[in-house]
């Protein structure tokens, strides 16, 4: 696959995942990283690299979703105060593992937790 | 609020790995805290925005090697977000939530499949091969 099919590909997988997002809330990260990975080509690296391309994707949706949640009045900024700090100091600690860890094991919690959160959905 | 804190700092180490913790905060919320699901939704928006911030950050070498297809994926994703939210609206899709759950338990299953099949070595066996090549 070469990097303009790569590209396209992965635009359009983006897309749909923030459809999914925009129409359930949530869930469309999640077959971004799979798709990614097929993208990228299964390798050892490809997966974390899936995982920091989907997280830049979601933040960016999230930003958006955030301020449309905020102006819609559906949530105040001060129901999130106290899980603020708790984030930026799990994201350091996230962050530090996602460098280290092997990937196979990212692997293997991100489908336990995929398997966890579709239960959720259909129950 | 010390388990709020925990649940946040936990919940935001899988955030910031990308696994994203299957909504654990939202649970949390709606279960424990008697949070209605739309704010708890709100607060999980939020909340991932510092621990997102993070590790993209300090993965940003690796992601800025490949700069323009991520430039396109933000923006592709982010209009198809909002353009979904507003005109499809969160249609009270309990059939759409099933189809797309039983589709992660399958993307879950499929994933942890492959994972199976992965080795423990850091680079794969075309890399060596290639970078024998080069020598």
């Amino acid at each position: 696959m070469n990097g303009k099919t790569k590209a396209l590909l992965s635009a359009g997988c983006a897309a749909v995942s923030g459809a999914i997002n925009g129409m359930l809330g949530a869930g469309g990260g999640i077959l971004l990283v799979v798709a990614l990975d097929i993208i990228y080509g299964g390798e050892n690296d490809s997966f974390k690299k899936a995982v920091s391309g989907t997280l830049a994707v979601t933040l960016c949706m999230s930003v958006a979703a955030a301020v449309i949640y905020l102006v819609k009045g559906n949530v105040k900024l001060s129901d999130a105060y106290i899980y603020l700090i708790p984030s930026a100091l799990g994201g350091i600690a996230g962050a530090k593992i996602l460098e280290k860890i092997n990937a196979k094991w990212l692997c293997r919690i991100f489908s336990v937790l995929v398997v966890f959160a579709g239960a959720r959905m259909i129950f | 609020m010390i388990v709020d804190i925990l649940v946040g700092f936990f919940s935001a180490i899988l955030a910031a790995m990308g696994v994203g913790g299957g909504g654990l905060l939202v649970v949390y919320l709606t279960v424990f805290k008697n949070v209605s699901q739309l704010t708890a939704q709100g607060i999980n928006l939020i909340y991932f925005l510092p621990s997102a911030s993070i590790s993209v950050f300090s993965r940003r070498k690796k992601l800025f090697s490949d700069w323009k297809t991520v430039l396109v994926m933000c923006l592709t994703g982010t209009a198809a977000s909002v353009a979904a939210s507003l005109f499809v609206g969160h249609i009270s899709a309990k059939i759409l939530k099933v189809i797309f759950g039983a589709l992660l338990v399958f993307a879950g299953v499929y994933q942890f499949a492959k994972s199976l099949k992965k080795s423990d070595a850091k680079e794969s066996k075309e890399e060596k091969k290639r970078k024998m090549r080069l020598r």
